[in-house]
């Protein structure tokens, strides 16, 4: 008992439910801790070589990458934001949802899926060239193995994220601003030029870095167009040259940029305009007609067809043409994937009921910043979660008798993952929270409930849609992730993404297409959730998911 | 020449059954300051925007200054009309400061030119010096004036204004209607203003229009709605009044009353303002006895209760009276009712 007394008397934590959410705070904050102090690891030769041969591409190759993305994505996402907004023409409100699907595709699919159609070998490139004599040398159009190549596939399916934060903005939280600047005289596109984008500016920015932050986090893609971000940079200093440390400091680098994306998005969210309550006018405009509608459709269906569409039908038809035999192990690749993804899930989910509920009944200083802690992870790319853990597994594992037994294991894999997608499965548990009454836990409480029996039987039992949305949101995530798995993955544990990855990298992208198009169906629900949730509560500010 | 002529402008929503507005008709004339009236949802709103552009009418015509605006075939789109719109949230442009928002309508002039106007409009609208300030580090009524020079500066036809002073408190809102009224009279501004308060249109208008469900009720003078209402809606709308029935007043009475309806069925209402009937503590001629039953002591006038006989029935009156010597133990009291400030109402 003396424990309990140092413990709560003392008030270093108020009770055992915020002395809970500390805890789950703090071992969920290891990786990072463990990778920032991998800058005092004393240099070594293979650390001095990165330094002195590889850094500058890594870093020249990583701000061009993101350079070249935000400006593309830009161009693609709110120019259809705007349209889909404010012009009326055929198809408008199918484009209108349509537009996001491309999320549904992990990038590095998308880049399979184009680097296997527009392969010197490809049927499409043949058919090309038997039939109108295209020779137009070694690639097709141009070299789409390259960096441009990598930011046209990053941008075509990670666009949606800023094209739905604008259009939320440009439809639900403008109020009447554009009417009152066409009344002064100016005409569409001077409304889109003088007010559009300078007013959707911090939406703008928040969308971008977002998107940056996934190309931050991605390997598959970078690693088959041969980009050297600082992503493959960990990925060679720990496979290539076995170096943990040299790992970890590429990592810490790494954060340095994200957090100046973090930074920018914060500060630009907060800075995002209001004007006033949404008008009923507003939310129900009156878009204008546009001569040549078509040209339009056209136009903006670009990125949908060739985000979404032009993949899908690519991985359909090598699924079927592909000879069966290649898929017998399949049925063991589904098992390892959604086990893998449901055990992550569950424990994402408790987790984030029991933060839900902790921050609901004490919402203090110490519990809002442990939950800020926990679920910082989601900024964090994979590769780095995995090095910090990995540097934690292989310590823990030298410290209990030299047998590996914690490193390479399924619980450190499911671990890492809950670290890296807290966020989003506490997202959906908060605001289905929010949207009950602490009244009722009072009641309850008043009603001589303890706290343990008004979470059981009062928040649970409402919790349960929240709850689903969560654990699915998560599952997907897991499905679709790579480099944390590629990293923290069991010997010869193989899941879908891994299988499409390593066929891939064989030059067999045919033979990835069935792991593909399971990993993109699973997607595709969130994706429209999400479309649902915008569409029917515009105040929803979307945040990684 | 008319600066506005509407006629027969209908909007029904896609997905409503009824429409918003129906056949609505006004006709205003150069300077004249228009207030439109009408309880929330009745299709105010709406009506503004047809005339600004931004909603378009299943029918009817808009010609604004013998320019035709809608018509069979025809729509101008909003940025070619000429014609200013202040809304109720003020809409001012966050990225640009108030000189900058006022000279965004402005366009091809020269830079000094309009430099000018930018500073006339801030002279006129008493904004001298905060040219250089974001709208966020206005005040409520600083940011209603720039709205205002906003979209004065480029001299429109015809100004609308959607309930422009309810995102503002009460006191600032009497002498910010004062300085608006000013303003357009100077500049010889026309204007219509949307809104549901009755203080708005008496202050600032020469003419209001009272909708109701989506048509027009009345029109006319605001003293002659305020007094003669066309229905119970619209004497409701302007404040309290008596209703009785026109059994309880006696055949001279009931002639002066009704002396300009055609027909009288016998089970009509007469409304009467209670500053239209005249109390007093002394017997005249003519006058009705009433038994007082409370008297309250309201600031500008005295709010009485009362009951008296009228017509064989016993009916409950109120009266707003400023004569002193009315309190809580006054019992008695002699009414005077004049017959012209008596109005029919179905
Ligand atoms: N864009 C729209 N789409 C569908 N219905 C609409 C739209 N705008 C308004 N309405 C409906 O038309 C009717 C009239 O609306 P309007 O906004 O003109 O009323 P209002 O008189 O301005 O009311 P308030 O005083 O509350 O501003 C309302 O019933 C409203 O619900
Ligand atoms: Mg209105």
């Amino acid at each position: 008992m003396r424990w309990k007394g140092i413990f709560y008397e003392r008030r270093l934590f108020p009770n055992g439910w915020v002395a809970g959410a500390s805890l789950a705070a703090l071992a969920l904050m290891v990786p990072l801790i463990v990778i920032f102090s991998g800058i005092l690891e004393p240099t070594d030769k293979v650390w001095s070589h990165i330094v002195n041969n590889l850094l500058g591409t890594y870093t020249m190759q990583t701000l061009l990458l993101m350079l070249g993305v935000a400006v593309c994505s830009f161009v693609m996402g709110v120019n259809a934001a705007w349209v889909v907004s404010k012009y009326r023409f055929p198809g408008r409100r199918l484009l209108e949802w349509a537009l996001i699907m491309p999320l549904a595709i992990p990038a590095y699919l998308s880049g399979y899926a184009w680097a296997g159609m527009l392969d010197y070998t490809s049927p499409l490139y043949s058919f090309l060239r038997n039939n109108f004599g295209v020779h137009t040398g070694q690639y097709l159009f141009f070299d789409l193995l390259s960096l441009p190549g990598a930011i046209v596939v990053f941008s075509l399916s990670l666009y949606p994220y800023v094209y739905l934060i604008t259009r939320t903005f440009f439809q639900h939280h403008a109020g009447n601003m554009f009417d009152a600047g066409r009344s002064l005289g100016l005409g569409p596109w001077a409304i889109y030029r003088r007010l559009g984008i300078p007013l959707a500016r911090p939406a703008i920015v928040a969308g971008i870095s977002l998107i940056l932050m996934e190309v931050l986090n991605d390997y598959g893609l970078v690693n088959y167009f041969g980009v050297e971000t600082y992503t493959t940079g960990i990925f060679t200093a720990w496979f290539a040259f076995g170096n943990v440390g040299a790992a970890m400091k590429l990592s810490a680098l790494l954060m340095v940029f994200v957090l100046g994306l973090l930074l920018m998005e914060k500060y630009q969210r907060r800075n995002l305009w209001y004007a006033g309550q949404p008008t009923y006018a507003a939310t129900h405009p009156n878009r204008r007609k546009v001569r040549f509608g078509w040209v339009i459709t056209v136009l903006t269906s670009l990125p949908f067809v060739l985000g979404f569409v032009v993949p899908i039908a690519a991985f359909i038809h090598w699924t079927v043409s592909v000879d069966a035999a290649n898929h017998r192990d399949f049925g063991r690749l589904l098992l390892n994937s959604f086990q893998l993804a449901a055990t992550a899930a569950v424990l994402v989910t408790v987790l984030s009921l029991f933060l839900g509920f902790t921050i609901r009944t004490f919402p203090g200083l110490l519990t809002r910043v442990s939950v800020r802690i926990a679920t910082l992870g989601y900024a964090i790319p994979g590769a780095v979660v995995a090095i910090g853990l990995l540097v934690t597994t292989l310590w823990l594992d030298s410290k209990g008798g030299g047998t590996v037994l914690i490193t390479g294991s399924i619980a450190a894999l499911v671990y890492a993952y809950a670290v890296r997608f807290m966020a989003v499965g506490f997202h959906s548990i908060e605001s289905g929270n929010e949207r009950i009454s602490v009244h009722l836990d009072q009641a309850a409480r008043s009603l001589g409930s303890s706290l343990w029996r008004t979470f059981l039987r009062v928040n649970l039992p409402l919790m349960r849609g929240p709850m689903a949305v969560a654990f699915m949101l998560v599952l997907v995530d897991v499905l679709k992730e790579l480099p944390l798995t590629l990293i923290l993955r069991p010997f010869n544990y193989d899941t879908l993404a891994i299988r499409a990855f390593e066929y891939a990298n064989d030059e067999r992208i045919a033979e990835a297409s069935p792991a593909a198009l399971v990993i993109i169906t699973a997607a595709i629900i969130p994706v429209i959730l999400l479309n649902l949730i915008m569409k029917h509560n515009p105040h929803h500010k979307p945040s990684k998911k | 020449m008319s600066i506005l002529i509407a006629d027969q402008l209908t909007r029904q929503f896609p997905g409503s059954t009824t429409p918003a507005v129906i056949n609505f008709s006004l006709r205003m004339e150069e300077g004249e300051l228009v207030a439109l009236l009408g309880a929330s949802g009745c299709g105010k709103t709406t009506v503004l925007r047809m005339i600004a552009g931004f909603e378009r009418p299943n029918s009817g015509s808009l010609v604004v200054y013998g320019q035709t605006m809608i018509g069979p075939e025809k729509f101008v789109e909003p940025e070619k009309r000429k014609i200013g719109i202040v809304f109720q949230d003020h809409a001012l442009f966050p990225h640009l400061n108030v000189h900058e928002n006022i000279r965004f309508g402005l366009k091809g002039m020269l830079v000094h030119h309009s430099k000018r106007v930018v500073e006339k409009m801030l002279e006129i609208t008493g904004l001298a010096g905060l040219g250089g300030r974001y709208p966020h580090q206005l005040s409520g009524g600083q940011q209603q004036r720039v709205a205002l020079a906003r979209a004065l500066a480029p001299e429109p036809l015809l100004i609308l204004f959607d309930e422009p002073f309810s995102s503002i408190d009460t006191l600032l809102r009497k002498s910010l209607r004062h300085e608006i009224a000013e303003i357009l009279e100077q500049t010889g501004t026309t204007a219509l203003l949307v809104s549901h308060d009755i203080d708005d249109a008496f202050a600032l208008s020469n003419r209001v229009v009272v909708m109701n469900h989506g048509v027009i009720v009345q029109e006319g003078k605001p003293v002659e709605v305020y007094r003669n209402p066309a229905n119970k809606y619209v004497a409701d709308f302007f404040g309290q009044a008596n209703y009785l029935p026109v059994s309880a007043f006696d055949e001279r009475m009931t002639g002066l009353i009704c002396c300009s309806r055609q027909r009288v069925m016998g089970d009509e209402l007469v409304c009467i303002r209670p500053d239209g009937i005249r109390i007093s503590l002394q017997k005249a001629e003519n006058s009705l006895e009433a038994r007082v039953l409370t008297a309250r002591f309201m600031g500008q006038y005295t709010e009485v209760t009362c009951e008296c006989d009228l017509g064989g029935q016993t009916q409950r009156i109120t009266i707003h009276t400023r004569e002193t010597g009315f309190d809580a133990n006054t019992r008695i009291g002699y009414l005077q009712i004049d017959p012209s400030v008596c109005t029919v109402v179905e």
